[in-house]
Formats: C-alpha cells, sequence, structure tokens
C-alpha cells in the first residue's frame, strides 16, 4: 500500500514537472533578461503598443482632468480597466449619454476628455464627443 | 525603498509574534496568519471611521514590538526545526527550496498586468493610496468607474498599505503574495514536522511547493487575484478547527472565526466557508455556546464593513440569490456543472494527478473522524460553489472553465494538509 502511495506521489510530481519545467525555464530567462530593465521599460515590455499609446497620452494630461466614458461593451472591458488603473489620479465617469451634453455637469467634474474603447484598443477626444454611431 | 519593504513585513512578523507569544503558542505561522488579517481589518477600521491612511497607521505593529520580544524563553522559531535530519531530508529540503526561489522568480519577473489583478484589487489599492481613504468620491461616486465596487477590501488595503509604505510599484507590490505564500508553506511544514515519518511530511511539502500556483491561468500567485490570500485563511481556519475538534480549546474556535472573517472580507465566498464550518459544528453537535462563539467571531469584524457595503455603489452585481425561485427548472444543468467539475480536477495540466491522488489517498486510508469533519467542511464548500452555477446567467461552461479553477485552489492547500494527516495517521494507525 505505501507503494503504491509513494508511485502516486512520484507520479503527481512528475506530470507536474512535465508542464511546470518549461515555465520555469521561460521564467528564469525572462528574470536575468529583464532584471537590468526600468520599470517604464518592463511595462512597454508586456502592454505593448497599448501602453506606449496610453502613456504618451498621459504625459499630455493634467492631472486635475478628468475624463468621461460611455459604458464599454463588455468585450472591450479588459483596455478599459487598466486604463482605469493608469489613469489615476485623473479620474473616469461613465455618464449616460443624455448627460453628455451637460455643460454645467462636465464643468464641476473638470471632464476635459472623452475616451472611446474599441476591440484594438482606445482614443481620447476632446469634450465633448461628436454623436458616432459606433458609440450606440 | 528596499528597507521600508523590510519594515513593513518585518512588523507584520512582529505582530505575529505578539499573537504567537499571547494567544496561539502552538503555531507561530497561524499566529503570523491571523494577525495579517487583524492588521487589514485594523487598518479597514481606522479609514472607516475618517482616519487618512498615514505612516502610524500602516507601521502600527512596530508598537507590539516591546510587548512581543521581552520575557520570550524560547524561541518561536525553534519547533521548527527537524530532529536529526537524515539525508533524504536535505534534498528534499532542498528541492522544496529551490523550487520557491524559481517560484519567487516566476512571481517577480513582470509587473501585474493580469485583468482582474490590476484592474479590480491593484485599482482600489492605487485608489486608497491616492486618496489615503475608501470613502473617497473614487468608491463612493456611481458614475466613477469601479471594476466591482462591492468586493471585500481585504487585499487593496494590504496592496495599499504596501504601497503606501513603498511606491505605488505594480512589480514590487507582488512581494504581498510572495509572502502570503512563505506563509501558506510554512503553514503547512509547521503542522507537519511534529509528525513522524519525516519524510513523508517533506514529500507533501514539494508537493505543495509545485503544482498549480503556478500554471493556473487565472487566480496563481503571479496573478494578483485574491484567490491565493483567501487560500491562506481556509487553511488558517482548517488548522484551528482541527485543533479545536482534537483539543476542545476555545482559543481555536476563537481562531477558526476570525479566519472565517478575514476570509470573508477577502473574497465573498468565505461567507460559504464559514457556513460550512457551521453545518459541521451544528451536526456534530457542539455546544450552543460554541456555535455562538464561532459566529460572533466570524460575524462581528465583518460588521463594519457590512455596514459599509451599502454605500458602495452596486454596479455590475450579479444578484444570484434573486434568482432561487427559478431553481426547479435550473436543475437540469446539474450534470453539466458535474461534468465540468470533473474535467477540471482531472485537468493534468493545472494540477497533474493531484486530484486522483488525494481520492486514493482516502480510499486506502480511512480518514479519521476530525480528518472525516474536515473534509466535510470543503465538501460543503465546493457544493456551494458549484451551486452558485445553478444561478449564472453566462454560459455555465463559459463561466465554469474560467472561474472554477480559482475555486478549486482555495481549498487545495487545506485538502493537501488533510491529505499529509491521513497518510500519516494511515503509517502509524494501518486502517486499510
Amino acid at each position: 500500500m505505501r507503494k503504491l502511495i509513494w508511485f502516486l506521489l512520484a507520479g503527481h510530481l512528475l506530470v507536474s514537472l512535465f508542464f511546470l519545467a518549461p515555465v520555469l525555464y521561460r521564467s528564469s530567462g525572462e528574470f536575468l533578461r529583464t532584471i537590468n530593465m526600468t520599470d517604464e521599460a518592463r511595462k512597454e515590455m508586456i502592454y505593448g503598443t497599448f501602453y506606449r499609446t496610453m502613456a504618451d497620452y498621459l504625459k499630455n494630461i493634467p492631472s486635475d482632468e478628468n475624463a468621461v466614458i460611455l459604458t464599454p461593451p463588455r468585450a472591450y472591458a479588459h483596455y478599459f480597466w487598466v486604463l482605469n488603473y493608469y489613469f489615476l489620479p485623473r479620474r473616469i465617469f461613465a455618464l449616460p449619454d443624455s448627460l453628455l451634453g451637460d455643460e454645467s455637469l462636465t464643468n464641476r467634474l473638470r471632464i476635459k476628455f472623452s475616451l472611446f474603447t474599441r476591440p484594438d484598443g482606445f482614443f481620447f477626444d476632446r469634450f465633448p464627443p461628436l454623436p458616432s454611431p459606433d458609440l450606440k | 525603498m528596499t528597507f521600508r519593504a523590510v519594515l513593513f513585513f518585518l512588523s507584520l512578523l512582529t505582530g505575529g509574534i505578539f499573537v504567537w507569544k499571547y494567544f496561539f503558542k502552538h503555531s507561530l505561522f497561524i499566529s503570523c496568519a491571523v494577525f495579517l488579517g487583524a492588521y487589514v481589518t485594523l487598518i479597514f477600521y481606522a479609514l472607516a471611521i475618517g482616519l487618512p491612511l498615514n505612516v502610524f497607521i500602516v507601521n502600527f505593529p512596530l508598537v507590539l514590538f516591546p510587548f512581543a520580544f521581552p520575557g520570550i524563553k524560547s524561541r518561536p522559531w525553534s519547533a521548527l526545526r527537524p530532529v536529526k535530519p537524515g539525508r533524504l531530508d536535505y534534498i528534499l529540503s532542498a528541492v522544496i527550496l529551490i523550487f520557491f526561489i524559481l517560484g519567487i522568480i516566476h512571481v517577480m519577473k513582470t509587473p501585474l498586468f493580469e485583468r482582474d489583478g490590476l484592474g479590480i484589487w491593484l485599482t482600489k489599492a492605487k485608489t486608497i493610496v491616492l486618496d489615503r481613504t475608501f470613502l473617497s468620491d473614487n468608491f463612493l461616486n456611481p458614475w466613477r468607474i469601479q471594476d466591482s465596487p462591492r468586493y471585500p477590501l481585504f487585499l487593496p488595503l494590504f496592496e495599499g498599505s504596501f504601497m503606501f509604505q513603498t511606491a505605488i510599484n505594480e512589480l514590487t507590490v507582488k512581494l504581498v503574495f510572495v509572502y502570503i505564500w512563505f506563509l501558506i508553506l510554512g503553514l503547512i511544514y509547521e503542522n507537519l514536522v511534529r509528525r513522524s515519518g519525516r519524510a513523508a511530511q517533506l514529500s507533501v511539502i514539494a508537493l505543495c511547493v509545485i503544482p498549480a500556483y503556478y500554471l493556473m491561468p487565472d487566480g496563481s500567485l503571479h496573478t494578483g487575484y485574491a484567490d491565493i490570500p483567501i487560500s491562506l485563511f481556509y487553511l488558517s481556519a482548517g488548522l484551528l478547527l482541527m485543533n479545536y475538534f482534537q483539543t476542545g480549546a476555545k482559543i481555536s474556535l476563537v481562531g477558526a472565526g476570525l479566519a472565517v472573517a478575514f476570509s470573508a472580507f477577502t473574497k465573498n465566498e468565505g461567507w460559504a466557508f464559514g457556513l460550512s464550518i457551521l453545518v459541521v459544528l451544528i451536526f456534530t453537535r457542539r455546544k450552543f455556546s460554541d456555535l455562538a462563539l464561532f459566529l460572533a467571531c466570524a460575524l462581528v469584524p465583518n460588521i463594519p464593513w457590512l455596514l459599509t457595503l451599502y454605500r458602495l455603489p452596486g454596479l455590475y452585481q450579479e444578484h444570484y440569490l434573486r434568482r432561487i425561485p427559478e431553481i426547479v427548472p435550473r436543475l437540469v444543468h446539474i450534470p453539466l456543472i458535474l461534468k465540468n467539475a470533473v474535467f477540471e480536477i482531472i485537468n493534468i495540466r493545472h494540477w497533474g494527478i493531484l486530484w486522483p491522488t488525494i481520492l486514493a489517498f482516502f480510499i486506502f486510508f480511512k480518514p479519521s473522524s476530525v480528518i472525516r469533519y474536515l473534509l466535510s467542511v470543503i465538501l460543503i464548500t465546493v457544493a456551494g460553489y458549484l451551486g452558485t452555477y445553478l444561478f449564472t446567467t453566462w454560459d455555465i461552461s463559459f463561466q465554469m472553465s474560467v472561474s472554477f479553477a480559482r475555486l478549486v485552489l482555495h481549498v487545495t492547500p487545506l485538502m493537501m494538509l488533510l491529505l499529509a494527516h491521513n497518510y500519516l495517521d494511515g503509517i502509524i494507525r494501518p486502517t486499510a
């Protein structure tokens, strides 16, 4: 009985190692390659064009200017939440279409930009956004 | 920054030693886990009454230093040394150490980039650091976008405290997950090191170092999800409950209740775990005073959080309970749910052959009553998890494919520990 148990344990370790070895090999290689990178270069490596584009946008937006977003389709949400993280301390608001023309509201919230998401990324535009059939 | 990071973790360990000295003398790592939960909960209380996050709040465990160390007769870690280690012990220890280091490299090689890790947990953590509170417009304004604004705040507060102490950095913040992993492995090691059959103990720890935590698509160590932290509290609660069943010590029941409270403050699934423990306590005919004590410890620490919850906007919530009246026609999905569950636990890419091995262990070695109680807790919890898929508005197979593995991860460390105990019990006292 004890032999069976040891056999199962050894089998489990071998199966795990079979899948794990390439992952750890790759991780160690990546770690050694990126250990001297700056944080910015490392982020760009991971997020690619998305991060670089976003960083370029953020550089030009003062920290007290906010953005408005039309609630994104679920499929594009990935960009959106990640963008939300980097956009801080600037803030992103989700407003219903009906409030987009309300200047007192957008002035009060210091909303200066509108943000559009697309399957291949995102882009900012100066507020107010032009009506776009894609957003309906 | 390195100094501040070291100070942060040393202060957590100081708090752990304080709890060890005064409450849980039998386990340093349980003390550290309980203190971790208490630390974050106390920070939550401080922010909830309107104090801004500041250096004194984040470093308050250092105040415990003069109470923790003077008068200690034996070192808290002296019990961790194996007696007369042999060659196999050294080999297995080396394997564990190598995989632990490789694991850290795997975790720390990239900044957090997974959608939930960054978009839910770390976004809230960053907000807390910038606003110094969770009662700001960023959390309370329903027009402000937060993904899942009502998710519990343990992880954002823990990450936020670390980032407040060091810097907002998506790479270094992953150290909090390394710390949690260290506690999980330490808990298992400490619990097994005093038992006979040391090679077997080390093998089990080697098992715990290797699978799942690296390879899971979601929820593993490097992703920054809350699934690893909640598994620490499940493990702590399970161990304390085991101690309570064996010795009847009330302090262990208090600890288990607190660990449940902290798990519910980490993810809502923690309530299901607490309910499972309550069911088992009722069916094992524990005294009413014990039930009341457990309930009080599991509920009372979270009352401020439950009150805060209703101030937070309820965006993107899926109100499963409202769909209970539709339960009867949905029962036809049970075979599909069970099929997906079985396919997940035999997914060797995620789990190796861990779950078939666990099954074999419990078939060949009849578990003791205490282990049976804890197995029941796990089974009821998993049944509860599976039950939620009856109410989902998503395609069941799709939702299970992206979420069920993470739910299994919650109970995996506790299951491994039960497996080890069952195995060691079987060696000492073969029952099958």
